[in-house]
């Protein structure tokens, strides 16, 4: 058995630095990447802020996140697993700010995801600057629609662009001046922030449904 | 859409207005077919318009997959067992409800006595302010809710009052009881009342007057909506439904003879007060699809034949 003090020295040593001693220099594990929550009929932009420290392997969401948003956490996982990304086996946090408000709805998965990668070092930081990243992520790593893509292209005005899914981006790019760009699976979103796939931004001629004629049909 | 021509002006007006509107018929006289025909002679949706009802429609999940912008003005015509969170919107996050997704467009009540006594009186905020503010511990919302309402109910628990053909089988105390759940203030807000009867069958046989196309009663309703939007383009609104007591006095000045029939109608019918504003503004309107800047005598007349059942709840 230790006596008191070497374990005092013992835990001391471990949680000064238990990294660096087996690692070298820590690379730095903290990103940034933009998201949107819905509050009404208002979008309102969210910093998603992801570190990754040494220790127990734990994956938390902080941030006022409801039920749909901690139940990212595994969407995420297996998202990034399925497609061949590394899920760090560390201490994963995910704060959601501002805190104050309540952030709900599977919309934030996508921002998470690339938060992840950003930390991991697989996007460079500077490539998701301006960027606002929402949507769905299915297990296998598709991107499913959201809720409220009009209200989140009203918010991204004027200087953000944003990546969304696919189905949702006609929706969007009825707002003027935003550039959505169309989104399928996550290797796709990967490849277009580190600029090895170009998107063609959505578009959405506003006029055709102001031509539009109410139909009359027969019931 | 034949026949019911009777229901057909009513329907025009309201259009042209934003009056809200109750009908009242038989089972199977066709209150539903005409109230869904209704955003077919309605105008589409202003930019803004458009872009707020979208966005309410956006948020709940509700937008087709193929209409990125809706345009058209949405017709709602939720069942009479909705729930009053159903109806208003609700939740613990709340969502917006059917009044929010009927926003800029028409709500539409079928056997509007059917529905429950607080869903309907839930009505009365939105109907007043043309919002709905939802609010719960974790804070409050506002959700857009600028409706044309459209109301509908039989004449009796039976269907049958009034019917030439059939006969009523209620008590007076059935009916009575039957009409009275429509609350008072919410029939206040109802600008025009119209009796629906049955459809003759010679109007169903293609032997009646060739109908009007929709395209048509749009255009005349088009037409009556620039008046009064440049008439109003100082005053914050945008239709005569909208008009105020005060803005009721500057706009809808009535000649004598106009004013002594209305003061007529008003005592021999046993009208209220509260009526005689309805019946200038749905004047007004009348006036506007006539392409008349002054209300005439025949403007109020055919107004006032819309507040019939005022008359014929109490009896």
């Amino acid at each position: 058995m230790l006596s008191p003090t070497v374990l005092v020295e013992t835990i001391r040593h471990r949680s000064y630095n238990p990294a660096a001693s087996r690692l070298g220099a820590e690379p730095h594990m903290l990103a940034k990447v933009l998201s949107a929550a819905l509050v009404g009929i208002d979008a309102h932009l969210i910093d998603v802020e992801v570190d990754i420290a040494g220790g127990l392997p734990q994956f938390s969401v902080v941030g006022l996140p409801d039920a749909t948003v901690r139940e990212s956490r595994d969407r995420v996982r297996s998202a990034l697993k399925n497609t061949g990304f590394h899920f760090p086996a560390k201490k994963i946090t995910v704060n959601l700010a501002p805190a104050g408000i309540k952030k709900e709805g599977s919309g934030l998965d996508l921002a998470i995801a690339i938060a992840i990668l950003v930390a991991e070092e697989v996007i460079p930081p500077q490539n998701v600057q301006g960027r606002v990243c929402v949507g769905e992520l299915s297990l296998d790593g598709h991107i499913k629609a959201i809720t409220g893509a009009l209200s989140i292209g009203i918010a991204c005005r004027p200087d953000h662009s944003l990546l969304l899914p696919a189905e949702n981006s006609h929706e969007a790019a009825v707002v003027q001046g935003v550039t959505a760009y169309p989104l399928h699976t996550l290797p796709e979103a990967v490849a277009f922030l580190n600029g090895t796939v170009t998107l063609d931004p959505a578009h959405t001629d506003r006029d055709r449904f102001f031509t539009m004629r109410p139909v009359e049909d027969d019931d | 859409m034949k026949g019911q021509d009777h229901a057909k002006r009513a329907l025009e007006i309201a259009a042209a207005g934003g009056h809200n509107l109750l009908m009242v018929g038989p089972p199977g006289s066709g209150k539903t077919m005409l109230a869904k025909r209704l955003p077919t002679i309605l105008p589409l949706m202003e930019p803004e318009e458009a872009i707020e009802t979208t966005r309410v429609h956006s948020v709940s999940g509700q937008l087709p997959a193929n209409h990125p912008l809706l345009t058209v003005r949405p017709f709602r015509a939720p069942h009479h067992s909705i729930s009053d969170a159903g109806l208003i919107g609700g939740g613990t996050i709340p969502r917006p409800g059917e009044v929010s997704l009927a926003h800029n467009g028409v709500l539409f009540l079928d056997e509007s006595p059917e529905f429950r006594r607080p869903v309907l009186d839930g009505l009365r905020q939105p109907l007043e302010d043309g919002h709905v503010t939802l609010t719960r511990a974790s804070g409050s919302l506002r959700y857009p809710a600028r409706f044309m309402l459209i109301a509908a109910m039989n004449p009796c628990p039976c269907g049958y009052y009034g019917d030439r053909t059939r006969e009523c089988v209620c008590t007076p105390y059935q009916i009575r009881r039957y009409r009275a759940k429509l609350s008072g203030p919410l029939q206040d807000r109802l600008d025009i009342h119209i009796e629906v009867p049955p459809v003759s069958v010679r109007d169903l046989h293609d032997r009646g007057p060739i109908p009007e196309r929709s395209d048509t009663i749009r255009s005349r309703v088009l037409a009556a909506r620039d008046r009064q939007r440049h008439r109003y383009r100082q005053d914050g609104i945008h239709s005569n439904a909208q008009l105020k007591p005060r803005l009721l006095k500057r706009y809808c000045g009535l000649d004598t003879q106009a004013q002594e029939l209305l003061e007529h109608a008003l005592t021999k019918l046993g009208l209220s007060a509260r009526a005689h504003g309805r019946i200038v503004r749905v004047a007004r309107t009348i006036a506007d699809l006539a392409g008349s800047d002054k209300i005439e005598s025949l403007h109020v007349a055919e107004a006032i034949q819309y507040r019939s059942l005022d008359r014929r709840m109490e009896f």
